[in-house]
C-alpha cells in the first residue's frame, strides 16, 4: 500500500493523469462526496483515491469493501434465482459510506465517502455514473484486472 | 418457565437437522433418530414436524400442558393414565375432551419440542432418518422445520423474541419478506429469531451468512448506520439495520417498498 501513489503514477492512463486524479474527477458530480477509494477486491488493495487524508486512512474504506464484495456475496434462495447484490449504502448521522461494484470489472469496488446532508438517490446515481467513468477511462487491463 | 441457556448449543447441527427434513418428500413421515443409543428424535408426518422427544424431557411436556392450559394436575393424571392404558395419545385425548384447546397443545408441544431439540444439539450426535411403519402421527397439530428453528432460538432468547416481534409488526404486510436474528455472541452467528413472510430454514441460513458482512463492514469503517441498504443488479434491495443484539433484513421489491420501509425505520429509530 506504502507505494500506491508510484502505482497510480506509472499506470495512470488518460493521458498524463493519474488515477487518482481520473478517480477524483469521475466523483466530483457526486452529491457532498468527501473522499473515496477504488478497490481491488480479491487482492484487498487500494488502487486509487483522493480526499482528505492518504491511503492509510483509506483502508478502512478498502476493507469494509472487501468484507461486503469480496467474498461471494450471491444470496441463494430456494427456487429462485440468487440475489446478486452489486451497491451497498451504510447511513449513519453523519456520513453516507457507498461502496458498488464495478459494472464490467467485478474485480474492483469504488468506495465514497459523501455528506450525510446529501440525497442517498442522488449519490447512488451519481456514484455509478463515476464508477461507470472509472472503469472506462483507467486502464486497468494491464493489471489483469 | 425459565430461558434454556444457548450455551454448548451446536446450532449448526440444529439447523442441518431441519433442513434434512425440509429435503424430504412431501409424503415421508418416519423419525429423525439422534444418537446410536437412540437419545432422542424429530417425529415427521408428510414432511412436518409432529414433536421431539429427548431422552429425560418425558415429564417436561406435562409442566408444559400446566403451564399453558387451565387444566389442573389431577384432571392431566387421570388422563394420562387413561391413555396409558387404552395407548392413546395424551395431547390429542385432552383436546378432544376440550379439556385444553388447540392452540394451547400446539403451544405446549412446540415448546416442548424447541427444548427437546436443543438438548439434542449439545453434543455433536449422528442422525438417520427412519421410515416410519406403523399408524401415523396426528398431522393436525404438525408444524414447519422452519417454525421449530424459531422457536428453538426463542427459547433461548426470549425477551430478544419479543423485541423482534414488536419491531416487525410494523412491516408485516402482506409480500413482506423479513427477518430478524439474535447476535449471539457463543456462537458468533446469526441465529433466526423471528420472520414475516415464508422462508425455509436453508434460506435464512444463506441470509445470515449474508446479511453478517455488514455489521463487519460497518466496524471496518468505525460507523453506527442507521440503516444499510444493499441493491442487486435487478433493483431488489434489502434494507438491514440492527441494535440491541438483534439485526434485521427486509426484502424490498420495488422503489416505492423500499422508500416506505426506509422511512417507516427511520421514524421508528
Amino acid at each position: 500500500m506504502a507505494d500506491e501513489r508510484a502505482l497510480s503514477a506509472d499506470r495512470g492512463s488518460a493521458g498524463s493523469t493519474s488515477i487518482d486524479e481520473v478517480i477524483a474527477q469521475a466523483c466530483e458530480p457526486v452529491p457532498g462526496v468527501e473522499n473515496g477509494a477504488l478497490v481491488l477486491l480479491a487482492e484487498g488493495m487500494l488502487l486509487g483515491g483522493f480526499g482528505s487524508g492518504r491511503a492509510f486512512d483509506r483502508e478502512p474504506l478498502v476493507r469494509a469493501a472487501v468484507r461486503c464484495l469480496g467474498a461471494s456475496n450471491a444470496l441463494p434462495r430456494p427456487s429462485q434465482s440468487a440475489l446478486e447484490f452489486i451497491e451497498y449504502a451504510f447511513v449513519t448521522s453523519r456520513q453516507i459510506v457507498v461502496i458498488l461494484r464495478g459494472a464490467h470489472r467485478p474485480t474492483v469496488a469504488l468506495a465514497l465517502v459523501c455528506a450525510r446532508e446529501s440525497n442517498l438517490a442522488f449519490v447512488l446515481g451519481a456514484a455509478r455514473r463515476a464508477l461507470g467513468y472509472i472503469e472506462a477511462n483507467v486502464e486497468l487491463d494491464q493489471w489483469g484486472i | 418457565m425459565g430461558n434454556m441457556t444457548s450455551a454448548n448449543v451446536d446450532w449448526s447441527a440444529l439447523a442441518d437437522a431441519l433442513s434434512r427434513i425440509e429435503r424430504l418428500n412431501a409424503d415421508d413421515s418416519g423419525l429423525l433418530e439422534f444418537g446410536l443409543q437412540q437419545r432422542g428424535g424429530i417425529f415427521v408426518e408428510k414432511g412436518r414436524v409432529c414433536w421431539v422427544a429427548a431422552s429425560g424431557l418425558g415429564r417436561r411436556l406435562r409442566s408444559l400442558i400446566l403451564v399453558y392450559s387451565e387444566i389442573d394436575e389431577a384432571e392431566l393424571d387421570r388422563v394420562c393414565e387413561q391413555c396409558r392404558v387404552r395407548g392413546s395419545m395424551v395431547g390429542q385425548t385432552l383436546v378432544e375432551e376440550g379439556l385444553i384447546t388447540p392452540d394451547e397443545l400446539e403451544s405446549a408441544l412446540r415448546h416442548h419440542s424447541a427444548e427437546s431439540l436443543i438438548e439434542l444439539c449439545r453434543s455433536p450426535l449422528p442422525t438417520r432418518f427412519r421410515v416410519h411403519t406403523g399408524r401415523g402421527y396426528a398431522p393436525r397439530f404438525t408444524f414447519r422445520p422452519l417454525d421449530l428453528l424459531l422457536d428453538a432460538v426463542g427459547t433461548c432468547f426470549p425477551e430478544r423474541q419479543l423485541e423482534a416481534r414488536r419491531e416487525l409488526e410494523a412491516f408485516a404486510e402482506p409480500g413482506t419478506q423479513a427477518v430478524a436474528f439474535v447476535v449471539d455472541s457463543q456462537s458468533d452467528c446469526l441465529l433466526p429469531v423471528v420472520e414475516v413472510g415464508t422462508h425455509s430454514v436453508e434460506g435464512l441460513r444463506a441470509l445470515g451468512r449474508w446479511a453478517s458482512a455488514m455489521p463487519d463492514a460497518s466496524l471496518e469503517l468505525a460507523a453506527a448506520p442507521s440503516f444499510t441498504l444493499a441493491v442487486t443488479a435487478n433493483g431488489d434491495s434489502v434494507l438491514v439495520w440492527w441494535n440491541a443484539g438483534l439485526l434485521y433484513t427486509v426484502l424490498c421489491q420495488d422503489r416505492a417498498r423500499l422508500a416506505a420501509v426506509t422511512s417507516r425505520h427511520m421514524a421508528r429509530a
